[in-house]
């Protein structure tokens, strides 16, 4: 027992996150119910994909917090924790992550 | 009156005192406009430094339409391997047993010729120390707005000057274009993928022609904590395959979003051209055939040097299908995948045209030597399917299942030395040693199956541990030589653990823990071919329990520990 409460701390230590992130899969799910029903190729809203935009610029987008082209905050879309999960999902997929979404070959 | 004079003294004087007021305002408003020019004038240098610089950067991205990505893994690997004692075959001699009569192929003194062999002792082979390093380099270019070309360059080697794959009995040791970028080679770049992907939006599919993304399958992103990375299963191909793959979106049906029904036709080996070609038009000694043997009179026997002539291309014809889940239960979100594949795989040959190195011919130098395929022996259908299930971002597990069945044409390998039996005798082929004939049997159908499952919890995101298990039938066989490991995983002939710790502990970096423990229990793993037994059955004769007769060894037990950095870019 003695050994094993260092190694949990260790353990805990490594787990510690990053930084405070949104869920990839929840976002993947809310991005997929909440946005593509208007951003995609053809509708009003425009195709919206993680890689239309860099990591950076989605970065700034949700911190701006606007939508429509500035005519309406982003809450208005979905709530703030789903927001934050959208975010982790576009943000790991961008154009310049290190898993852009594509069609998997 | 001094009243009247001093208004009109004031009359006078006010627009002048007014006047100078408003020369001072006017100063200060020009002083002020002055300043909101320069300010401005400011501003607008500034915006046309920006114009300019945005026309430059616009200008090298409208030419630049590469981007790219990849990652840089440095791998310790520290491993053991047992090998439990058997008989090394040396060659032929005189049979002191034969006796003439009638002929009984499960006889080993109907056969004038017996095969010579030294017993060998169990030995222990340890590695302690290898690193490596791989760099991929993922392209991808945009054409118009529905093609694009993807690639991928690969270098990957072990540190020090061993820069080619000794081989020591297994297929992922033969340098071929199969395993380029997958088994540790040279510092040179190789190209693992380059392929052309057209999305044909009014037809709902994409096309795909080239080097194909078909390394890396599901579900072996589960452990590598990335994305998927290829069409075809890790359980059926993990290699490079050189084909054209068409796919149908199926969504458009009303399945769920990202379902795809695909057709793919691959070419494993194409037999007029290049170093296959070249080398099948000379006569190589690659084995021996004992022909004219009548079961009664020895010296009517002939051996004969084994040649091959034309062959047929090797064909991979596949359909595969993939439908995505994203479905909500309660506050938790699922992401599931299922797969379903199934390849024919039409004539195939012995063996690929590769290169190996340091190949153990008693009495000869080693010396790079240059393989190719000496004969078609048949068909085999795969199929295969796995179903992957990630509950939140938390837990992940995935069951993959294989199948195998053999469609023989009679023919074995010329690698390796064999009896054609007359008419009289059966007619058949009879194995003696080396390669020979598909799944070990060149006569009959045979089968074989596989299962590989796995679980992986991430806490956080950024600290992930995982365990899996394979478990292949005695005859199991996957054209999986391709996976980076220190063996072909997912090729083998008995059961494989793997334990694994991933930390990224930075943006974009990753350690890695594991340790994969390798249990065969017949001989062979990963090859597709086999000799048959001159007695008994095959699975006797190449249990590696049981002495069997072999011409390479083969480890009984592996155990392997890793320690790797893996950096995404």
């Amino acid at each position: 027992m003695r050994t094993a409460l260092p190694l949990l701390a260790l353990l805990a230590l490594l787990a510690a996150p990053l930084a405070a992130e949104g869920s990839d899969t929840k976002g993947k799910y809310f991005f997929k119910k909440s946005c593509k029903s208007c951003h995609v190729a053809g509708q009003a809203g425009g195709e919206v994909t993680p890689l239309i935009k860099t990591q950076a610029q989605w970065k700034t987008y949700f911190a701006a917090g606007k939508h429509k082209k500035g005519s309406e905050p982003l809450t208005k879309v979905g709530k703030p924790e789903q927001m934050n999960d959208i975010q982790t999902f576009l943000t790991a997929h961008a154009s310049d992550s290190p898993q852009p979404m594509t069609c998997g070959g | 009156m001094n009243s009247r004079i001093t208004f009109a003294l004031v009359a006078m004087l006010a627009p002048l005192a007014l006047s100078a007021q408003s020369n001072e305002d006017l100063q200060k408003q020009i002083k002020q406009l002055k300043t909101q020019l320069q300010a401005l004038e400011e501003k607008t240098a500034a915006v046309q430094e920006v114009d300019n610089r945005l026309v430059k950067v616009e200008t090298k991205v409208a030419g630049n339409n590469i981007s790219w990505g990849g990652d840089l893994r440095t791998r310790f690997d520290s491993t053991q391997e047992h090998f439990k004692p058997y008989n090394q075959f040396m060659g032929f001699a005189n049979n002191p047993g034969y006796t003439l009569g009638g002929f009984n192929p499960a006889n080993p003194n109907s056969y004038p010729f017996m095969p010579m062999t030294q017993p060998m002792a169990s030995q222990d082979l340890t590695n302690s120390v290898q690193w490596s390093t791989r760099l991929r380099l993922n392209m991808g270019m945009s054409i118009n707005e529905n093609a694009k070309i993807m690639g991928r360059l690969v270098m990957y080697k072990v540190h020090g000057g061993a820069d080619v794959p000794t081989f020591n009995g297994t297929p992922n040791t033969i340098s071929t274009s199969f395993t380029a970028g997958q088994t540790p080679a040279t510092d040179a770049l190789l190209v693992e993928r380059a392929s052309l992907v057209y999305h044909f939006p009014s037809a709902f599919s994409i096309l795909s022609i080239g080097r194909q993304n078909t390394s890396d399958g599901p579900p072996f992103e589960v452990r590598e904590g990335s994305e998927r990375n290829a069409t075809p299963q890790a359980l059926a191909v993990n290699a490079s395959i050189d084909g054209i793959g068409w796919k149908f979106e199926l969504e458009k049906l009303g399945l769920p979003e990202g379902t795809l029904l695909g057709f793919c036709y691959g070419v494993g080996y194409e037999s007029g051209f290049g170093g296959g070609g070249a080398v099948k038009n000379n006569s190589t000694i690659v084995g021996m055939n004992f022909t004219g043997f009548n079961g009664t009179n020895p010296s009517v026997i002939s051996p004969v040097v084994g040649s091959f002539g034309s062959l047929k291309d090797t064909t991979v014809l596949g359909v595969m299908f993939d439908m995505p889940l994203l479905f909500q239960l309660g506050e938790s979100v699922h992401s599931a995948n299922f797969y379903l594949g199934f390849n024919r795989m039409g004539n195939m040959t012995d063996i690929p045209y590769g290169s190996t190195v340091n190949f153990p011919i008693p009495g000869m130098t080693p010396s790079t030597q240059y393989v190719t395929a000496t004969a078609n022996l048949g068909d085999l259908d795969q199929l295969t399917a796995t179903w992957k299930h990630k509950i939140g971002d938390t837990f992940t597990y995935f069951v993959s299942a294989g199948y195998l069945k053999s469609h023989p044409n009679g023919q074995v390998s010329q690698y390796g030395a064999y009896w054609t039996m007359p008419s009289a005798l059966g007619g058949k082929t009879m194995q003696v040693t080396g390669f020979g004939g598909l799944m070990g049997d060149p006569n009959n159908s045979q089968t074989a199956s596989a299962t590989y499952v796995g679980v992986r919890y991430d806490p956080t995101s950024t600290f992930g541990v995982g365990l899996e298990f394979n478990h292949g039938s005695p005859r199991w066989w996957t054209y999986t030589p391709a996976t980076g490991e220190y063996t072909d995983k997912l090729g083998a002939r008995g059961d494989v653990w793997e334990a694994y710790i991933h930390w990224r502990f930075a943006k974009n970096a990753a350690l890695r823990l594991g340790y994969i423990d390798y249990s065969y229990t017949s001989a062979m793993s990963g090859w597709q071919i086999g000799p048959s037994p001159m007695s008994g059955t095959w699975e006797a004769a190449n249990d590696l329990a049981k002495n069997p007769t072999l011409q390479y060894g083969y480890p009984a037990t592996v155990k392997n520990f890793y320690a790797s950095i893996e950096v995404k870019f």
